[in-house]
């Protein structure tokens, strides 16, 4: 029998009451799972905390589920819409495209475009050959006859390639010269390399035409046996502006495109401009062909646009000054934004079901490891109910989802301080590598994931789940330590998810009295940063739970929320740089990378702003002078003595993994209190790079002072404050000792100070405190 | 004409990283301060856990933690609760391969059993 594994999703992240939810299952080894929903309280198995803890809850669709093999399409290509099979032409054709390849050293076949069936030999393309020359070829359904230029691409330099043919004749002929400018490639005009090859060849056979062929940008069609249908021989890297003409154009016409212009008008078929359809908020996936069947290319598994094209000038570095410069699409065969399962299950949220977090938990065989799956969801409520409102980071867990640093990244052990620990469930889904990336991740070509969706299965947006890199919590996992902290307290919580926030906006936050948030709430939109600066600035209670919050300005496509878009740069602790002239948003038009650099540091909405981070060690708060100041006292009220967050379920106290820091240069409200800070950390913290200009040794705990996590509180117009842990930390300390520690101490103070609809503890002194004293 | 040959070829075999040469050298030295500063006693402060290091210590840790992916180990969490060490194979979807068999029963041992086997690389023993 096959190991029995079983993974899932759900095609929402967050629900009401009455709302239907999708699950989509894919199983090896069994034909049923036992599915039960449970509400997740607490995800940690750490030995200093409560364990993992769930509840079972009657559902609609708790019993047996029929559960199969699903497959998964890799690969971002582009389909075309050619209902009347304009493309299948049979008289003469000529192919081209400008192409910026990535893997031409691999070894394997790359589609650039054709209608080509790849199993049954049929059609035609133009591609890139396995030994990594550009080769046309055709098939009759049997017989396949190539023409194959001379000379090896290379990787990451602009070409014109093409092909003219004509089936009358049977001469073909490849066109294939370089395109490069100053800026455009990886090299310069300086290296001595032969970029041109034109070769022909005379044809025995003539292309066959099956109607369900489908003309693809960056794949070919496939087959298989059990899986029908699919896209192989996908193309790695940008192309520009394809098209297909109905005659074989001569050297001297390709010589012309070379120089910009366009085909000639009479001869095209299709002409997929890829530089048409900017706006100032973006594009979107599908591509104009501005031809005479208006014949539009699907985008599939989001090809990257708004990405320089062959004729960039290194002079305009956004598709908003000049989209015509903006031509290049980027294609990965290891892109998946949406796995596209089949329904498995479906289910109605109860109308009496609390809001919270829930997962329907599946068990095949053993029903653990991999034979165990949670698909998380966020039940929200019908209509708001508690004063209290826990802001799920789900932007944040779509960052890191299926991240899979420790078994690619050099830089992990270097950075941790220490070796992976991983499972089984990291190594299953390293090795299949079919549900997709995360932001900290590269595609295979070396370049940096912008696009991460929730449309497959998360491993690490699961409870129990522990990053393999740090070895503790992380993200979803490590927030439930806050939902259990929030459940042993009774509060009445109502819980949110930052889709939520992004569609709606701040009404969303109003009704209550104090928003809490995860741990690490490091991905934002400027619809979430504007709900939550005017929640505040309205008179809303929030408290930061984290560290390096409100960090990277990310986008969302309109109509696409489950899917989010990042572009790291510039500066920042990053997994990856966007290349020059690609530092905007596909999906918004907005300039991405640090909320810092675009003149909203986190510091001014909540005081506190990325300073440092580190592993294996954590520390303890120590109260500053301010924690004895009149307006302020009642937050470590009843704490003894000078320590905070001594005890921890990440390396041990409250104050690590990643530290905020007060700083008045970069917006902190003036008026702030710093109640406590941590200090002395080992030298495995380091200075986050947005604060070095100059670099100098000794940028560690050890050394520098600036390398704390400060516990910081201000007071905001209409009775608002902000409250900060500025440690990502802190939320996984709240359950040590049985939730009774100083650290919880602190915050039950606070919320309880923030839950109440009067004025804040401390307010008498508000003119003096005015006087930011 | 010989050198439009010249170029062909060099166009078709992908160059070498000489990268790689400083980076043996590097190395190289680097290795050689580590053997003269490697004692039972360095092995001992490690074993006894993280709490201050000296910087022989600290020195060897770095050099361990900065090899290439796949001369890397990693600790394998086993659902029984026990440790086996890993490495790396440093090409994408291949799975790590377990390094011995000797199981840890805890994560302190298995972490230290990674660095006894980098010691054993240093060493040639
Ligand atoms: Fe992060």
């Amino acid at each position: 029998m096959a190991q029995q594994k079983i993974f899932g999703y759900a095609n929402r992240i967050s629900v009401k009451p009455g709302e239907e939810i999708t699950f989509h299952v894919n199983c090896d080894g069994a034909s049923e799972a036992k599915a039960q929903l449970v509400q997740l309280i607490h995800g940690d198995t750490h030995k200093d905390g409560p364990g993992h803890i769930e509840r079972e809850v009657d559902g609609p669709a708790n019993g047996t589920w029929q559960v199969k093999k699903q497959f998964t399409q890799l690969g971002s290509f582009l389909e075309v819409d050619d209902p009347q099979q304009k493309l299948a032409v049979t008289g003469a054709l000529s192919l081209m495209a400008f192409i910026w390849p990535t893997r031409t050293k691999k070894g394997i076949r790359q589609t650039i475009l054709g209608r080509w069936d790849t199993f049954r030999n049929a059609g035609y393309a133009l591609g890139i050959n396995p030994a990594g020359h550009l080769e046309f070829w055709v098939g009759d359904g049997k017989e396949v006859d190539y023409v194959t230029a001379e000379l090896p691409l290379l990787d990451k330099v602009w070409y014109l390639v093409g092909v003219s043919y004509d089936p009358a004749t049977g001469r073909a002929e490849i066109y294939q010269e370089g395109v490069l400018n100053r800026y455009n490639s990886l090299i310069g005009k300086v290296v001595p390399y032969e970029f041109a090859s034109h070769t022909s060849q005379k044809f025995r056979f003539k292309p066959s035409h099956l109607p369900a062929t489908p003309f693809l940008i960056a794949g070919a069609r496939d087959q298989h046996e059990l899986r029908g249908p699919f896209v192989s021989d996908h193309f790695a890297g940008k192309i520009d502006r394809p098209a297909i003409c109905m005659r074989a154009l001569s050297r001297k016409d390709f010589d012309e495109l070379k120089q910009g212009a366009l085909p000639p008008k009479d001869s095209v078929l299709a002409y997929w401009d890829t530089a048409a359809g900017y706006t100032a908020d973006g594009i979107g996936p599908d591509v104009i062909d501005t031809g005479p069947h208006g014949l539009t290319a699907r985008g599939v598994n989001h090809p990257v646009r708004a990405m320089t094209g062959w004729n960039w000038n290194g002079r305009d570095d956004c598709f908003r000054l000049d989209p015509s410069q903006y031509g290049g699409i980027e294609f990965h065969p290891d892109s998946v934004t949406d796995c596209r399962w089949e329904v498995t299950s479906r289910m109605t949220v109860p109308e009496n079901l609390p809001s919270g977090i829930y997962a329907m938990r599946l068990r095949v065989g053993p029903g653990t490891g991999i034979a165990e799956e949670y698909i998380v969801f966020v039940v929200r409520p019908r209509t708001p109910k508690g004063k209290l409102c826990f802001l799920v980071p789900s932007a944040s867990y779509l960052a890191y989802a299926n991240e899979m640093l420790s078994f690619e990244a050099h830089i992990i052990q270097p950075m941790t301080g220490q070796p992976p620990v991983v499972t089984d469930l990291d190594i299953e889904t390293y090795e299949h590598g079919e549900y997709g990336l995360s932001t900290y991740d590269h595609f295979e070509d070396g370049a940096g994931v912008c696009f991460t969706s929730y449309l497959r299965p998360i491993i690490n947006m699961r409870p129990k789940h522990r990053m393999s890199g740090m070895n503790v919590t992380w993200q979803f996992p490590a927030d439930l330590s806050i939902v259990a902290w929030i459940d042993h307290m009774g509060y009445d919580c109502d819980f949110i998810t930052d889709e939520d926030l992004h569609r709606e906006g701040l009404d969303i936050l109003t009704p209550y009295n104090c928003v809490i948030t995860g741990t690490h709430p490091e991905y934002v939109s400027e619809r979430m940063l504007d709900a939550q600066e005017d929640y505040v600035a309205g008179g809303g209670r929030l408290i930061y739970m984290g560290g390096n919050g409100y960090y990277w300005a990310v986008g969302f496509a309109g109509d696409n929320p489950e899917c989010m878009e990042v572009r790291k740069l510039d500066s920042g602790m990053r997994a990856w740089a966007a290349r020059p002239g690609e530092h905007y948003l596909q999906t918004t038009g907005e300039k991405s990378g640090l909320w810092r650099n675009r003149g909203r540091a986190p510091q001014k909405l909540t005081g506190v702003g990325f300073i440092a981070e580190g592993f294996e060690t954590a520390a303890p708060y120590r109260k500053m002078p301010d924690a004895w100041h009149r307006t302020v006292s009642w937050i470590t009220k009843g704490v003894e003595g000078e320590i905070i967050g001594d005890q921890g379920l990440a390396y041990g106290a409250a104050a690590g993994v990643e530290l905020d820091r007060y700083d008045l240069s970069l917006g902190t409200p003036p008026h702030t209190k710093i109640i406590a800070s941590s200090g002395g950390h080992s030298d495995n913290y380091v200075l986050v790079t947005e604060e070095l200009l100059y670099a100098y040794a000794g940028l560690v705990g050890s050394l520098d002072y600036r390398i704390r996590a400060d516990m910081t509180y201000f007071t905001a117009p209409n009775n608002g404050a902000v409250f900060c842990t500025g440690s990502i930390g802190y939320g996984q300390a709240l359950p040590a000792n049985g939730f009774d520690n100083s650290a919880a101490k602190v915050l039950a103070n606070v919320v309880n100070a923030f839950l109440k609809s009067e004025r804040l503890p401390g307010q008498q002194w508000s003119l003096e405190e005015k006087q930011w004293r | 004409m010989v050198k439009a040959k010249a170029n062909k070829s060099d166009a078709s075999v992908p160059p070498a990283d000489k990268d790689i040469h400083v980076r043996d050298h590097f190395d190289q030295m680097t290795r050689k301060y580590l053997l003269s500063v490697l004692s039972d006693e360095l092995i001992e402060e490690h074993r006894r856990g993280p709490s201050h290091m000296s910087e022989p210590l600290a020195r060897l840790l770095a050099w361990s933690q900065r090899r290439p992916l796949a001369e890397q180990y990693a600790v394998k969490a086993e659902g029984d609760g026990s440790f086996r060490l890993i490495s790396f194979s440093g090409l994408r979807h291949r799975k790590p391969d377990y390094v011995g068999d000797e199981s840890f029963a805890t994560l302190a041992e298995a972490r230290h059993g990674v660095f006894l086997r980098h010691i054993k690389d240093l060493t040639g023993k």
